[in-house]
């Protein structure tokens, strides 16, 4: 009897064990010192295993309706997390945008070009539910993740509960936090007194930064951008800002990229309509668009051939390589 | 014998704390209910999705799907008011019975808001909540928007044909989702004066008149040219819809 009791007692500590195999730890993650300190929501600190989940999900195509694309789909680490695309919808759609880059998404104060969704949170369920996108409901999507073991362990030990729309969304959120940008050529100069810089690099660095061309007051700070929205003037059928707050004032407006890793990210614009740095740079010294709500501060800048070189130049030092070659990034092997 | 003493004591003790616990488990008797129908109907006949209406402008049109909240559910007597549901999302191409239990039983008015009060509508993430409650992820079952966070208050989607035709076919959609905290709407309701005891209940029919969304004699709609707002895309229809729907609710 006394064996027995023992066998019992100790079947229930393996198999108390077995579910407890998987172990969550609190994780930081690495970022460079000219950065501000990142504010993570409470409830969703960095762990190991929310940043497992969250890049098992960002890679699965589960998330789509046919179960052929996934969050990568349109965010491809190579190019910066985006898609080499004019516009990323799989559908026609009016308001088809490109993709933008997910890089220092910790930082930004809000989402979506119109900025209407304030948390990181949030914004992973727009893809998921929105129909020219992965087009799939969360039960739907729920009901087929389930399943999976891998998942709901995942999910228990991350976040103490079953997956669910809380447990995805956080992990999302989570994995997108750690997807910072800050070493790149343009930072070892500029932050870290590197030497390597061209003259060519270097006057392009000048011209962005001056009063002339004022690129960086609105492309500001170590992410070059201010969070804010303007229009450059264009006269296409994506009324932008205007969209979330019906003021025509607000046509076209949309919000300011930022310009890390913008080599990579082409084409460019909200509508994809440039294919390359110096078509942007041109179209700047040209002074943007005719657009009536075109920023005041984009005009002409009488800008030589080899001052728009110079600024192109300055723009491709921006490229973060350590970051589009993390592997830490890339999808696990699969289950 | 001091034992027996002490093994009586604590019989007694056991004994007082089973009955005490007898006591919590009784019975209560049930509060008093309000059932709360509300019922689709088009010209005064139940709406029916397979039927084909005409509106005021001699266009044809078929009712797919309607879909609202209601929130801030009240009963009023005199000056209090108590919140007898917070939120609820009715799918409604049948008659549809709220049930709430009031407190307290006398009320001379009930009033609920159409669509979600500013203060649950902006900023919230939908996936804090519980799957059952409506302003969930999967409880608000497509009633929010993800690019601009919100609820939609209202959709009334179907399909329409212009020319009047008899059994022409409706090969063309129109759709409205409606929202933003702007078009939040309360509407009042005069009761009489209801008092009711425990184990009462008692039923209120509430039509919802969808013929008044496209034919509100004061502002029809013409499906040749309002036939689409995501409220952002065309937020003058919007409010128009929105109008138009608040005018739907008759307290029968």
């Amino acid at each position: 009897m006394k064996k027995l009791i023992f066998c019992v007692f100790l079947s229930g500590i393996l198999s108390g064990c077995a579910e407890e195999g998987l172990k969550d730890r609190a994780i930081s993650f690495k970022q460079p010192h000219y950065f501000p300190q990142i504010n993570f929501p409470e409830g969703n600190e960095p762990t190991h295993l929310r940043f497992e989940l969250g890049k098992k999900l960002f890679y699965e195509v589960k998330l789509s309706k046919n179960e052929d694309l996934s969050c990568a789909s349109c965010h491809r680490l190579p190019a910066a997390f985006t898609d080499g695309r004019a516009v990323s919808s799989f559908h026609e759609n009016e308001f088809a945008r490109n993709a933008p880059t997910l890089a220092n998404l910790a930082w930004s104060p809000y989402f979506m070009s119109e900025g209407g969704v304030p948390t990181l949170e949030l914004q992973a369920l727009g893809p998921i539910h929105e129909k020219h996108e992965l087009s799939l409901s969360m039960e739907e999507l729920i009901d087929r993740l389930k399943s999976s073991e891998n998942y709901s362990a995942l999910s228990k030990a991350a976040y103490g509960r079953e997956l669910d729309a809380f447990a995805i969304t956080r992990a999302l959120a989570c994995f997108e936090r750690a997807l910072i940008s800050g070493d790149s050529k343009f930072d070892r100069y500029y932050f870290l007194n590197s030497n390597d810089y061209s003259e060519l690099e270097k006057q392009g660095m000048a011209l962005f930064f001056s009063e002339r061309t004022q690129c960086s007051s609105c492309h500001a700070g170590p992410f070059f951008t201010d969070y804010q929205f303007y229009s450059l003037g264009f006269e296409d059928s994506d009324i932008g800002l205007e969209r979330r707050t019906y003021l025509a004032s607000d046509r076209g407006k949309f919000k300011t990229p930022t310009l890390r890793n913008i080599e990579l990210t082409a084409p460019y614009m909200h509508n994809g309509s440039m294919s390359s740095l110096e078509e942007v740079v041109s179209f700047y010294n040209e002074g943007g668009g005719q657009g009536a709500t075109r920023e005041t501060r984009i005009r002409k800048l009488n800008l030589s051939a080899e001052e728009e070189r110079a600024l192109v130049a300055f723009l491709e030092t921006l490229t973060d390589w350590n970051f589009v070659q993390n592997e830490k990034f890339l999808a696990a092997e699969q289950d | 014998m001091k034992m027996k003493i002490v093994n009586n004591y604590f019989f007694v003790v056991l004994l007082a704390l089973f009955l005490a616990s007898c006591g919590e488990e009784s019975p209560q008797a049930p509060k008093p209910k309000v059932h709360l129908k509300f019922v689709p109907t088009y010209n005064g006949q139940p709406l029916s999705i397979d039927s084909v209406y005409t509106n005021s402008f001699g266009q044809q049109l078929r009712v797919e799907n309607i879909q609202f909240y209601l929130s801030n559910i009240y009963a009023h007597n005199g000056s209090d008011s108590t919140l007898l549901k917070q939120a609820f999302m009715f799918t409604l191409l049948q008659p549809q019975t709220l049930s709430l239990n009031v407190s307290p039983q006398a009320f001379s008015s009930l009033s609920f808001g159409l669509g979600v009060p500013a203060n649950l509508n902006k900023n919230v993430d939908p996936s804090q909540y519980e799957n059952s409650n409506p302003l969930s992820v999967q409880g608000s079952n497509g009633m929010f928007w993800y690019w601009n966070t919100g609820y939609i208050f209202v959709k009334v989607e179907g399909r329409y044909e212009l020319t009047g035709t008899p059994n022409a076919p409706l090969m063309d959609s129109y759709s409205y989702h409606t929202g933003d905290d702007p078009l939040y709407r309360i509407l009042h309701f005069n009761t009489g004066n209801v008092s009711l005891s425990e184990g009462d209940a008692r039923t209120f029919n509430i039509e919802v008149a969808i013929d008044s969304v496209f034919n509100r004699p004061i502002d029809p709609i013409d499906l040749s040219i309002d036939n689409l707002t995501h409220t952002t895309s065309n937020f003058p229809l919007a409010e128009r819809v929105t109008n138009n729907f608040v005018s739907a609710f008759h307290l029968q």
